[in-house]
C-alpha cells in the first residue's frame, strides 16, 4: 500500500513529480515506449490511404415540403422538417437507390478500372473476379459497398442544410459516383414522392369505399330521395291550402248564417208547441252561449291569422269540430220544441230556409272534409319529413367526410401526375478534395496521449514490480522511522 | 567561521600522506556532513560504530575508510577498522602502506595482529577476534579493544551473520550504533527491511541510512584493479 500511496498527492491528486521521476528512472522503458508509439502512429499515418471526396450542395426548391410523408406528422403536432431530414438523408441508404446506381455503374466501360474498396484490406478485386461478369453478382457486390461511399449530410455549412458527399479511395470513382449518384438521387426522390402520393390515394380510396359502403347499407341515397319527394309533396299541399282555406271560410260563414236563420225559423215554428220542455231552456241557453263563445273564438283566430298556416288551421279545425258537435246537440234539443231568445217578426218561410240550409250545409260539410284531409295529409307528411331529416342528420358527418375525401383524392390524383422532385443540386461545381481519414493533428494528439498514458502505465507497473530502492524520496517514504544521515564518501584517487 | 576553519583543516588533512598513501575525495562536503553526525555521537560517548550495506558491499568499506580519515581530522588518535575481508576494496591499498604489529589491551595480554597505517588507523581482521578461544565474552572483546578511542566495524554481509549468528554475537553486542549503506538501484526494499529487522531484533541501535551512488561502482573496480 505504501507503494501505491506514493502515487497520490493531497493537492494534485496524482504525484506528478514522482511519476516524472519514475519516467527518468526507467528511462529505457519510457524512451522505448515513446519511440514505439511514435513509430507506430507515424507508420499508421503514412500507410493510410488517401480519400478523394466530392461535396455537392443540395437545394430545396421550397421551404414547404411537398412530400406526403413529411406532412403526416403535422396533424399530430410533429415537425415536418425532421421527417424531411430523415427522408432525404436516408435516400442513399435505400436499396432501390443503391441498386439503380449499381446498375448504371456496372454498365460503364470504365467499371473494371474503378476502385471500390471500402478499406485498405478490402478484398474487392478478388470478389469482383469471383463474380466473372455475372451482372447479378456484380450488382450485389457494388450495392453492399455503396453506403460506404455515398451519403447525404445535414449540415449548417450548406445554405440549404444538405450536402451530397461522395468519398472513395479512387479519384476517378469519386467523380463517376458523384455524377451517377446525383442523377439517380433526383430521379429517386421524384419516384418517392409519386409513390407516396399514389399510396396516399390508395389509402384514401380504401377509407372512402368503407364509408360509402356504410351509407349504402343505410340507404342514405334513398332516404335523401324520399325526403326530397316528401318536401315536394308538402310544398304541393301548402300551395293548395290557401285556396281551400278561403273556400272553407266562405262556406263556413254561409253555413253559420243559414244555420242562424234556420234556427230562427224553427223557433218561430216551435212557439206553437207546448212549452213542456221549459226545464231544458236553461240548458239550451248555456249551450247557445257556448256556441256563441266558440264562434267568437274561431272568428277572432281567423281574423288574427291573415295567412293561415298549417298548425293554426289544425287548431281552428279542432275548435270548429267542437262547434259542430254543440250545434248538432243544440239543434236536436231545439227540434224537441225548446225555444231560445225572442221571436222575430221578419222570418222567411220555413220551407225555403230549410232547403237553403240543406244545400249550404252539404257544401260546408264537403269543403270541411276536404279541408280536414289537407290538414291531415300535411301533418303526416311533416312527421315523415322530420323522421327522415333526423336519420339523414346522423349520417351527414359521414357524407361530408366522403365529400372531403373525394375532393382530396381528386387533388392528389392531379398532383401525382405533375409531381417533380423537391430537391435539386446547386449550379456550382462539386467541391473535390483529398484527405486522410485521420488527420495529422489527430495522430499527433493520439500519439501524445497514448505515449503519456502508456509510459505512465508502464513505469507504474515497473515500479510496483520493482523491489529496488532508487532515491532518498523512496527511502524516506518506506522507512520513515530511520533518518538518512548522509552520503557515502567517494574517492577520486588513492595512491 | 569555526565550520569553515574545520573544513579547511580537513581538506589539508584529508590529503594527508601516511608515508606515500594519498586519498582524494570527490565529495568533501558530504563527508564532513556525514562525519559530523557521527562525531556528535562520539562526543556523547558512543565509540563503536557498525556499517552494513545492502546491494553493494564496497560502499560500506569506502564509508568506513572515509569516516576514519575524517575522525583523524577531529583528533582521534586510536582508530580501529575491523573488517571481515581485508583483501577487497580499499584495504589492499591501505595494507600496502601499513606495517604489521601486535597490540595487547586486555588483562589476559592476548595480542592482536593489526596492520598499522602510520598516523591513520589500525586494520584488524575480524575472524581471529571472533574465533579465538581467549575472547569468548563480550567483556573480553571490549577489554581487547579498550585501547582504541574509536572502533569502526566493517560488518560482514548480513546473510553470513544470519547463517551463524552465534559466531558474530560478540561483534553485534559490541556495536553501539549501526548504519546501513544503501545503494540506489541495487538495494532492494525487502532486503533493507530484513536487515533492519534482523539487527533490531538483536537490540542494535540503528542510526540511519547512508546513501551511496551506483555510479561509483566502476570507480571502485578501477581502484581495486589499481590496488
Amino acid at each position: 500500500m505504501k507503494k501505491l500511496s506514493i502515487f497520490f498527492h493531497d493537492q494534485t491528486i496524482l504525484n506528478l513529480p514522482f511519476l516524472f521521476r519514475l519516467m527518468t528512472r526507467y528511462y529505457i522503458i519510457s524512451t522505448s515506449l515513446v519511440l514505439l508509439v511514435i513509430s507506430y502512429t507515424t507508420y499508421r499515418f503514412l500507410v493510410q490511404k488517401t480519400f478523394y471526396s466530392a461535396e455537392m450542395i443540395i437545394n430545396l426548391h421550397s421551404n414547404e415540403t411537398v412530400s406526403p410523408l413529411a406532412t403526416m406528422p403535422l396533424p399530430f403536432g410533429g415537425s415536418s422538417s425532421k421527417t424531411l431530414d430523415d427522408e432525404i438523408i436516408m435516400i442513399p441508404q435505400s436499396r432501390s437507390y443503391r441498386k439503380a446506381v449499381a446498375q448504371r455503374l456496372i454498365k460503364l466501360e470504365d467499371f473494371n478500372s474503378i476502385d471500390l474498396r471500402t478499406s485498405e484490406n478490402d478484398d474487392y478485386q478478388d470478389l469482383k473476379g469471383q463474380c466473372k461478369e455475372n451482372q447479378q453478382c456484380l450488382s450485389t457486390l457494388v450495392i453492399d459497398r455503396l453506403p460506404n461511399f455515398l451519403k447525404i449530410e445535414s449540415t449548417a455549412k450548406s445554405p440549404t442544410g444538405y450536402y451530397f458527399v461522395i468519398s472513395t479511395f479512387d479519384q476517378q470513382a469519386t467523380k463517376i459516383l458523384a455524377d451517377i449518384g446525383s442523377q439517380v438521387l433526383l430521379a429517386r426522390r421524384r419516384e418517392m414522392l409519386v409513390k407516396h402520393s399514389q399510396e396516399q390515394i390508395r389509402v384514401n380510396q380504401e377509407v372512402l369505399s368503407g364509408h360509402q359502403e356504410e351509407l349504402r347499407e343505410k340507404n342514405f341515397n334513398q332516404m335523401t330521395e324520399d325526403l326530397r319527394q316528401l318536401k315536394s309533396e308538402l310544398a304541393s299541399i301548402q300551395s293548395r291550402f290557401p285556396q281551400t282555406f278561403s273556400l272553407f271560410q266562405q262556406k263556413r260563414l254561409e253555413f253559420e248564417s243559414i244555420t242562424q236563420l234556420h234556427t230562427t225559423v224553427q223557433e218561430q215554428e216551435s212557439l206553437k208547441l207546448d212549452m213542456q220542455h221549459i226545464g231544458e231552456k236553461d240548458r239550451l241557453t248555456k249551450l247557445q252561449n257556448s256556441i256563441e263563445k266558440l264562434k267568437g273564438d274561431i272568428n277572432s283566430l281567423e281574423l288574427s291569422f291573415r295567412t293561415p298556416e298549417l298548425m293554426d288551421s289544425i287548431i281552428i279545425k279542432d275548435l270548429r269540430k267542437d262547434l259542430s258537435n254543440k250545434l248538432a246537440e243544440f239543434n236536436s234539443m231545439k227540434s224537441g220544441g225548446v225555444v231560445v231568445g225572442s221571436s222575430n217578426q221578419n222570418i222567411p218561410s220555413h220551407r225555403n230556409t230549410q232547403l237553403e240550409y240543406n244545400v249550404i250545409s252539404e257544401q260546408f260539410l264537403r269543403i270541411s272534409a276536404e279541408y280536414d284531409q289537407i290538414l291531415n295529409s300535411a301533418k303526416e307528411t311533416a312527421y315523415k319529413i322530420s323522421v327522415l331529416e333526423n336519420a339523414i342528420q346522423k349520417l351527414e358527418p359521414v357524407n361530408q367526410l366522403i365529400k372531403q375525401m373525394e375532393k382530396r383524392i381528386l387533388e392528389l390524383t392531379v398532383s401525382a401526375s405533375t409531381i417533380v422532385s423537391d430537391i435539386g443540386f446547386a449550379d456550382t461545381e462539386a467541391t473535390y478534395r483529398s484527405f486522410k481519414r485521420i488527420t495529422l493533428i489527430k495522430y499527433v494528439l493520439f500519439t501524445i496521449f497514448s505515449t503519456v498514458f502508456l509510459t505512465l502505465l508502464a513505469v507504474t507497473l515497473r515500479y510496483l514490480l520493482d523491489r529496488k530502492i532508487y532515491d532518498v524520496y523512496e527511502l524516506e517514504n518506506n522507512f520513515s522511522n530511520l533518518p538518512i544521515i548522509g552520503t557515502a564518501p567517494s574517492f577520486k584517487n588513492v595512491a | 567561521m569555526t565550520a569553515r576553519n574545520d573544513s579547511l583543516k580537513a581538506e589539508n588533512i584529508l590529503a594527508f600522506k601516511p608515508k606515500t598513501i594519498k586519498f582524494e575525495f570527490e565529495n568533501h562536503s558530504e563527508l564532513f556532513r556525514l562525519g559530523e553526525t557521527f562525531y556528535q555521537d562520539i562526543t556523547s560517548g558512543v565509540n563503536s560504530f557498525g556499517f552494513s550495506s545492502i546491494g553493494y558491499e564496497m560502499s560500506q568499506k569506502r564509508t568506513v575508510v572515509g569516516l576514519a580519515c575524517y575522525f583523524k581530522t577531529k583528533g582521534l588518535k586510536n582508530i580501529a577498522i575491523i573488517a571481515d575481508d581485508l583483501g577487497v576494496g580499499l584495504y589492499p591499498e591501505l595494507i600496502k602502506h601499513s606495517h604489521p604489529e601486535q597490540i595487547s589491551c586486555s588483562i589476559k595480554q592476548y595480542q592482536i595482529d593489526v596492520k598499522r597505517i602510520h598516523g591513520h588507523s589500525d586494520l584488524i581482521h575480524l575472524a581471529p577476534l571472533l574465533q579465538t578461544k581467549e575472547i569468548e565474552t563480550i567483556k573480553e572483546l571490549k577489554g581487547l579493544l579498550s585501547c582504541y578511542d574509536l572502533v569502526l566495524w566493517d560488518i560482514p554481509p548480513w546473510h553470513k551473520i544470519q547463517t551463524s549468528p552465534e559466531v558474530y554475537m560478540n561483534m553485534i553486542h559490541h556495536i553501539q550504533s549501526l548504519s546501513l549503506v544503501v545503494t540506489p538501484s541495487l538495494s532492494s526494499q525487502e532486503e533493507v527491511k530484513r536487515v533492519h529487522q534482523f539487527f533490531s531484533d538483536y537490540g542494535v541501535n540503528l542510526k540511519g541510512f547512508i546513501l551511496d551512488s551506483y555510479k561509483k561502482k566502476k570507480k571502485d573496480l578501477d581502484l581495486e584493479k589499481s590496488a
